[in-house]
């Protein structure tokens, strides 16, 4: 069933499309991460979910209730601002309670402390938002937002404003405690390994409109878009030339060389790109490439490698020099078709 | 002591030195004539001014106006900066930027327009009665605390909007939203999130006008009558009409303590306006004519009444020194202008006005450029050497009351050294340096802290005696910076009423002085005329201020 | 660089803004004499009879305040005037006991021999006489319904002359003061609860004369303490009887003004002149009519219109110079308590 849905939102500012009917389903429980890169329009999209702005068209469906037109206070959703936005004035216990006034004090005491125990800050209430790291902020706005019980958690890029370690970190113990929790949450972030790590749906959004969406490991490794490829890791894109198509594979010509690959809806005679991840090259036989470039990164070597105006990333575990000769190949089932037009 | 720390004590001491023969000492003469009887320290000066209850009037009526008048403040001034901060609607800049002009207009201009505009026969009274077929005047303001309330109000007003404005429209907007998200409607943001931000920015702006109300003296002094007087002008009074130089002095010590104890009650407080935390985002606005019916109106109902206090005074003075018919009965008129620049002696000013005229302009370009030579020694000496102490010695004239440094230098003027000095309006200088050189330090400071030092070291290692460095590098830096500052002391110079007041002497007037006298004669065109020119004067100083100012932020982008 | 060229310029100016002027001779007096009285025909015929020399009226204020500030300029030894013009009676002994004046050469005062002797201190020691008259209430006829018009001083209590009086303030102003004593010669020590009862009937206290009647003729308040003469004016200047005396129970306060020589003079010659000019004939005609005054000099011709509606009360009242000189600071203490509700 769809808990939360957003059917067909569009949202302008001044001259700027930032929604593009744009629609998106997220079932109970599900953790769905928003993905695209910054101005694509994921935070205001969160904003509409929130109530924070009001779309121009479209609606937004919470349990199957149109709240479109329904003021912020009246909906049950709970956000985690990109920057917290925890009142300087309040200590972090009036924070994470300030959701639960209706309840009565003893419900408000309870849960405020069930919380910053879930967060692991039941040692800081009585601080000010300024004595914390980021990190604890973090978990307070995390914890302020998930105190009224909302029906869909929303968090905006909750883990951008720490440094890279913390983020690991703290993105193990997110999932954790969303997992306890078991809360609809949509994720927007502009990091595809967060993404990639958290969620249990991915969606990608691009100026304004919906990419592709589907689970992570589906996303990840089949692309339907020159965008998605490129966005979610690293990618190998050869222009290719479509021969021949039978039974949803396509016979393709790149760089005087013949393959096969995967395709949905190529037809003969077009333009197109052959696409495949670097960890599906496989070194030991195949076409011998030059290596043009090799960066040691520590668990592995990243190189370059060159044959005519073909050019290939892939990983390697041992040592290789600029100059020495490798051959390689990909499995056939690694190999897709994307077509040209979505290179946007 | 190392040589190098040596030299910056010495650059310390010059301008201590200065204030130490221009301020100190005066100051101290003051407090000699109040404590000191035929050589012997007393406090029985003190005590009999503190038994008179006419004085302990003076004391109280100064209290309850300032309080009354900050009250008032806050409640015309708040909807201005929520105005501001929170709908666009056309000429929102311009009415911005004229939240600014009370900073420098002068208040005796404002009381001039308060008396025309809302005597019982001003503009306004003549309106309703002519229209509601009134045999006696409806609106009886003038005379009266509430005058006095109300002009320091239409001063101070705009200070309040300010404050609001600029702490509101900085607050990160995602914390109302934060709130609304989390179930709490319009009206609990505000009150929970929004207001309790605010509350610094208001607390020191309401610091701020209870501080100039406790020590304004124009206003009370030409609105007041002789029952509603403040300490500011019972020291005046007592000084320059009663003359009775001994309770003068007394008074002016519990002054000095008044105004000391406010700036730094003030200074202290200032440390909580900062706002709590700076968005990205700035605050979103709404269009003002798109709001709902009721808004709209309510909106009317504050804004009508308002513009009538902002804009009736002035407009009054402007339109009266055209309008008010000259002898000859005819209307509208150049005569005023004519007798506001006229260099025959006036019997009302002891001056010809032409004379004041030139006297305010010469006595204004004096003062700032003492002040900023002043102004940058003093920075100077805080900028090599960090002492709390030193910075309260060198910016102390800021605590001090006007009519207390007019009375201190009064005093000063009659002996050594100050009395070498050859004739000329030193005394109104002196005290006009003052006065504005704070402001000075205050607007060239933060741009010097700001400039990077490996620019000073750049050019030494290039060769550059210290001195060199500071003129080829520090100073055309600081350029803009200075030229905004001496608009600004320019400008208070022209408006400076008080210290005026007390130095004045045959053949030493000023514009402000002028206007008062001839508001007392009742000869309204003249003081209207005079007002005016008086208005133009330092709306053109204000200009260049806005202008540099603009440009300032500029170069430093 | 910039800078000090910039303050050398200012310095220049302001050294050259004081002009040394030609051979000057200045006189204090009060507002209203510049604004109404013969100030002007006093300059022509003394610039007339003195070539080269200019006559400088200086009156920023009413009579009390520009004596305050002679006595203040003395004390601080500022420059100052070299004649006094205004002193009103009631203030002699402030004058005296500051030594303002030097003492006078009566011989050099020709005209003196007009003034009658009622008029004149004895010994004429330090000044002399110039003008005199009664101070009373006048009202605006127009705005003040006939019923409402206050026959007795305790008229003026009533509850329906609310904010309608207009009074100055006995610090700073002649006629203020004698309206002090005025109430003091009325009721004796009564005086203060009188003052309390009419407060709320005071629509302000001005600083002196000139604001008040000014106030009055614009129709702030349709009754002010003022001079038993302004029938006169009224009827001359604007043709009617619109401002009327009032006397209340035919009470007014009598009022001698005089002049002097003040001490730091350099001009000694050119003052006593001055003194002697203002007790010409010439001058003391147009203070009638000028200065809504009775002339000093008795040869000096009343004009009809002047003679037949300027009111002498019948009842002149006045107290002993001596016993105010003795009363006066604790008066004006009992007053200032007064006038601030305690």
């Amino acid at each position: 069933m769809s808990f939360l849905e957003l059917s067909r939102l569009s949202k302008r500012f001044g001259p700027v499309l930032a929604v593009d009917d744009f629609s998106l389903t997220v079932a109970q429980g599900e953790l769905a991460a928003l993905i695209g890169p910054s101005g694509c329009g994921k935070t205001t999209t969160l904003r509409i979910i929130a109530g924070l702005e009001t779309p121009d068209a479209g609606r937004v469906l919470l349990r199957g209730r149109d709240v479109t037109a329904i003021p912020p206070e009246s909906r049950t959703v709970g956000l985690v601002f990109q920057n917290y936005a925890l009142f300087p004035h309040l200590s972090v216990e009036k924070n994470v309670a300030y959701g639960l006034r209706r309840r009565p004090r003893r419900v408000r005491r309870r849960r405020t402390a069930e919380l910053l125990r879930l967060v692991g800050l039941e040692q800081h209430g009585s601080r000010r938002p300024h004595q914390l790291s980021q990190g604890q902020k973090q978990r307070v706005a995390l914890a302020r937002a998930l105190a009224p019980q909302p029906d869909v958690l929303l968090l905006d890029e909750p883990l951008a404003a720490l440094d890279a370690a913390l983020r690991v970190t703290l993105r193990g113990e997110l999932r954790r405690m969303l997992n306890e929790l078991s809360v609809t949450t949509l994720y927007v972030t502009h990091d595809q390994g967060e993404a990639l790590a958290l969620a249990d749906r991915l969606a990608v959004m691009h100026a304004g409109a919906l990419e592709q969406e589907g689970p992570p490991q589906g996303v990840y490794s089949y692309p339907e878009t020159v965008f998605v490829a490129r966005f979610l890791g690293r990618a190998n894109l050869w222009p290719a030339q479509v021969l021949e198509v039978h039974d949803g594979r396509a016979l393709v010509r790149a760089g005087g060389h013949t393959f096969s690959a995967s395709t949905r809806d190529a037809s003969p005679g077009e333009d197109a790109y052959l696409f495949f991840r670097p960890e599906d090259v496989q070194p030991g036989d195949g076409l011998p490439f030059l290596v043009t470039e090799a960066e040691y990164q520590g668990d592995r070597w990243e190189v370059r490698a060159q044959r005519q105006e073909l050019e290939v990333l892939l990983y390697l575990p041992t040592a290789s020099a600029p100059g020495a000769q490798l051959q390689l190949s990909v499995p056939e089932s690694r190999l897709q078709l994307l077509p040209k037009g979505s290179a946007r | 002591m190392s040589p190098r720390r040596s030299t910056s004590w010495a650059l310390a001491l010059l301008p201590l030195a200065f204030l130490a023969v221009g301020f100190f000492a005066p100051l101290w003469e003051v407090l000699r004539q109040g404590f000191q009887d035929q050589g012997r320290w007393t406090g029985d000066f003190l005590r009999t001014v503190l038994a008179d209850p006419y004085v302990r009037h003076l004391l109280s009526f100064t209290l309850q106006q300032a309080l009354l008048s900050t009250a008032l403040s806050l409640l015309l001034g708040f909807p201005l900066g929520w105005l501001l901060t929170r709908y666009s609607f056309p000429g929102r800049d311009a009415l911005r930027a004229l939240t600014l002009v009370p900073f420098v207009l002068p208040p005796i201009t404002v009381a001039l327009g308060f008396v025309l505009f809302f005597g019982h026969a001003g503009y306004m009274n003549r309106a309703l009665m002519s229209a509601l077929g009134l045999a006696e005047p409806p609106l009886r303001l003038l005379y009266s605390l509430w005058a006095i309330v109300l002009a320091h109000a239409f001063y101070n007003a705009p200070v309040v909007a300010r404050f609001v404005n600029v702490s509101w429209e900085t607050q990160d907007p995602t914390l109302t939203e934060a709130a609304r998200v989390l179930g709490a409607g319009k009206l609990r943001a505000f009150l929970t999130v929004t207001a309790p931000a605010l509350f610094p920015a208001v607390l020191s702006a309401l610091a701020l006008v209870f501080v100039l109300c406790t020590l304004s003296f124009a206003i009370p002094l030409a609105l007041g009558g002789a029952q509603y007087a403040t300490v500011e002008v019972g020291v005046y009074l007592l000084a320059r009409v009663y003359v009775d130089l001994q309770r003068t002095a007394a008074l002016a010590a519990i002054l000095l303590g008044v105004s000391l104890l406010l700036t730094y009650l003030y200074l202290r407080g200032g440390g909580l306006f900062h706002t709590l935390s700076v968005g990205e985002r700035r605050q979103p606005t709404v269009p003002l004519v798109a709001r709902r019916r009721p808004w709209r109106l309510l909106w009317l109902g504050y804004l009508l009444p308002a513009a009538l206090v902002f804009v009736g005074p002035i407009g009054a003075v402007i339109a009266d020194s055209f309008l008010r018919a000259a002898p000859g009965g005819s209307s509208p008129t150049l005569h005023w202008y004519a007798l506001a620049l006229s260099p025959d002696t006036s019997p009302f000013l002891g001056a010809s006005p032409l004379g004041s005229v030139l006297t305010s302009l010469t006595v204004g370009a004096a003062a700032t450029g003492g002040a900023l030579i002043l102004g940058i020694a003093v920075s100077a000496a805080l900028r090599t050497i960090r002492s709390r102490a030193l910075e309260t010695l060198l910016m102390a004239p800021l605590g001090v009351s006007s009519v207390v440094l007019g009375l201190a230098l009064l005093l000063a003027f009659r002996r050594p050294p100050l009395s070498l000095l050859p004739p000329g309006p030193w005394p109104l200088v002196l005290a006009h340096m003052l006065i504005v050189y704070p402001f000075v330090v205050r607007s060239i400071r933060p741009l010097w802290e700001a400039l990077d030092p490996s620019l000073v070291e750049a050019a030494r290692t290039l060769g550059a005696a210290r001195y060199t460095a500071f003129r080829s590098v520090e100073l055309p830096l600081l350029r803009s910076g200075l030229l905004v500052a001496g608009a600004l002391a320019f400008a208070l110079s022209l408006g400076e009423m008080t210290a005026a007041a007390m130095l004045s002497r045959p053949g030493l007037n000023t514009i402000p002085l002028a206007i008062y006298q001839f508001l007392s004669a009742r000869r309204f065109g003249a003081a209207s005329a005079m007002a005016t020119v008086l208005m133009i004067a330092t709306a053109v100083a204000i200009l260049i201020w806005e202008r540099l100012g603009r440009a300032a932020v500029w170069e430093q982008r | 660089m910039r800078l000090a060229s910039l303050l050398c310029i200012a310095l220049v100016l302001s050294a050259a803004s004081v002009r040394t002027a030609a051979e000057q001779l200045t006189v204090y007096t009060y507002d209203s004499f510049v604004a109404w009285g013969p100030a002007q025909a006093i300059k022509e015929t003394f610039e007339e009879t003195h070539p080269g020399v200019e006559l400088v009226w200086i009156a920023p204020g009413d009579s009390s305040e520009m004596l305050s500030r002679l006595i203040g300029e003395l004390q601080l030894g500022l420059p100052t005037a070299d004649v006094f013009l205004g002193v009103a009676d009631v203030e002699l002994h402030r004058a005296l006991a500051h030594e303002v004046f030097l003492p006078l050469h009566a011989e050099r005062i020709s005209n003196l021999q007009y003034v009658p002797q009622r008029l004149r201190l004895e010994g004429d020691t330090y000044v002399v006489p110039y003008d005199h008259g009664y101070v009373t209430f006048v009202y605006d006829a127009e705005l003040l319904p006939e019923e409402l018009v206050p026959r007795t001083l305790e008229d003026l209590l009533r509850p329906e002359l609310k904010d309608k009086i207009i009074l100055q303030d006995p610090r700073t102003s002649s006629p203020g003061l004698s309206f002090l004593l005025w109430t003091i010669a009325h009721f004796g020590d009564a005086w203060d609860q009188f003052w309390r009862e009419l407060l709320p009937n005071v629509l302000t206290v001005t600083k002196g004369w000139t604001e008040s009647f000014e106030m009055f003729e614009a129709g702030e308040a349709p009754l002010v303490i003022s001079y038993s003469t302004d029938e006169a004016y009224s009827h001359i200047v604007h043709g009617d009887l619109r401002y009327r005396v009032l006397t209340p129970g035919g009470e007014g306060y009598r009022q001698v003004e005089y002049m002097g020589v003040v001490r730091t003079t350099e001009n000694t010659e050119l003052a006593h002149s001055l003194l002697d000019i203002v007790l010409s004939h010439e001058i003391q005609e147009l203070i009638p009519t000028s200065q809504w005054m009775f002339p000093a000099n008795e040869e000096a011709q009343l004009p009809e219109e002047f003679a037949e509606h300027a009111v002498i009360p019948a009842e002149s009242l006045s107290l002993d110079l001596e016993l105010v000189a003795e009363n006066l600071e604790k008066w004006i203490n009992e007053w200032q308590a007064v006038l601030v509700g305690r």
